[in-house]
């Protein structure tokens, strides 16, 4: 179902040695959260093409029903809007650290 | 889609509620005719429909079964007349009087001809209600996501 | 605005929604006219093309084919022949409407999804 990728991309326990290794550069961590990131980015470019499939279908009067597509378009407006919220994080926390003076 | 069908099936029951309507009026304009003493006169009519359930599909293609004499919902829509003796009344002076003096007027019976209109009117209110209420949950899925 | 996939379907959307539009002065024409003789019923060319398409999948490429300049009411086929039926109308009038309101909520949420791009996520 399309919840799972908002649950998976918060609930991920890789997240949690990134303050630790930030900057020490170790493939294994690092390279889990960029898979990470790109997992995400599937899902939710996934979900934005549905929505526009659906759309389509609805145009067209081909849709199976109104509400399932209102429903998919929000989740997939969530799931963006997500996205974009941890790519702000993710941003300023890399901004805090090449801030920090050595 | 899904009020497409809805739409659909409300339409065609208010155009069967509508054809009956029209039956029993055309059965009370024609309550007092006479049958020519050697032929045959009004016979009234009666709406007869066979529902075969509900079958999906576009607005477009019930529509079309519709025109080919089934009803939108499945349904075989058919009138027919009705067999019954005709009314007999006693009045020697017509010019249609048999030689017994009874004049033969066509067998429609005007109370069940009303009670169809007003069972007719109730179900086509009906029909009218759903269809509303299939619009109104529509337009209340379109306000998913605020 | 936008190229590939997102624009198709604003154009298309676009399409249904001036389709729409067209649809209602043709109910609006036929109910009028209910009771004159001889009128035969108008609906929209949109349809047509779209009963042509059939009810498999829309294929985008297909999509090109309906163009706005195409657009217009004309008078129903043959199998539509007969007098206006008051009731149908008013009932595809009702689904017309709903249809409009579909399709302008789906285009508002589509720009609403590029809007939190366009803000960078920031309300």
């Amino acid at each position: 179902m399309a919840i799972e990728p908002i649950q998976a991309i918060a609930a991920e326990p890789s997240l949690a040695p990134l303050a630790a290794t930030q900057g020490a550069g170790t493939s294994g961590p690092v390279g889990g959260f960029g898979q990470l990131v790109s997992q995400g980015l599937e899902r939710v470019n996934t979900q934005l093409l549905g929505t526009q499939t659906d759309l389509q279908q609805l145009a067209l009067g081909q849709a199976g029903s109104v509400h399932q597509v209102m429903i998919r378009m929000e989740e997939a407006r969530l799931s963006f809007e997500l996205m974009m919220q941890v790519r702000n994080r993710v941003l300023e926390a890399y901004q805090d650290v090449m801030r920090m003076q050595l | 889609m899904d009020y497409r069908n809805a739409f659909a099936i409300s339409a065609a029951g208010m155009d069967l509620e509508r054809q009956r309507v029209d039956v029993a009026t055309l059965n009370l304009a024609n309550a007092n005719t006479v049958q020519a003493p050697n032929g045959r006169g009004y016979q009234p009519m009666r709406v007869e429909e066979r529902s075969l359930g509900v079958l999906p599909g576009q607005f477009a293609d019930m529509l079309r079964a519709h025109g080919a004499g089934t009803n939108a919902a499945g349904a075989t829509v058919t009138i027919e007349p009705l067999d019954g003796a005709p009314r007999q009344a006693y009045d020697p002076g017509h010019p249609y009087a048999d030689e017994h003096g009874f004049v033969r007027y066509a067998p429609v019976d005007t109370a069940s001809e009303m009670m169809t209109m007003m069972s007719a009117i109730r179900s086509y209110e009906a029909n009218v209600a759903a269809l509303n209420t299939s619009r109104q949950m529509a337009v209340k899925a379109l306000e998913i996501g605020g | 605005m936008t190229e590939g996939i997102e624009g198709i379907t604003t154009s298309v959307l676009s399409l249904a929604l001036d389709a729409a539009v067209l649809r209602q002065q043709a109910i609006a024409n036929n109910i009028a006219n209910a009771n004159t003789a001889g009128y035969v019923r108008q609906t929209v060319s949109f349809d047509r093309q779209l009963e042509a398409l059939g009810t498999a999948r829309a294929d985008p490429s297909r999509l090109a084919r309906f163009t706005h300049t195409a657009l217009h009411i004309e008078p129903a086929g043959a199998d539509a022949a007969g007098p206006v039926q008051l009731d149908m109308e008013v009932a595809r009038m009702a689904q017309n409407a709903t249809h409009y309101q579909a399709l302008l909520k789906g285009i508002e949420k589509q720009y609403g999804i590029l809007a939190v791009a366009v803000a960078d996520g920031k309300k």
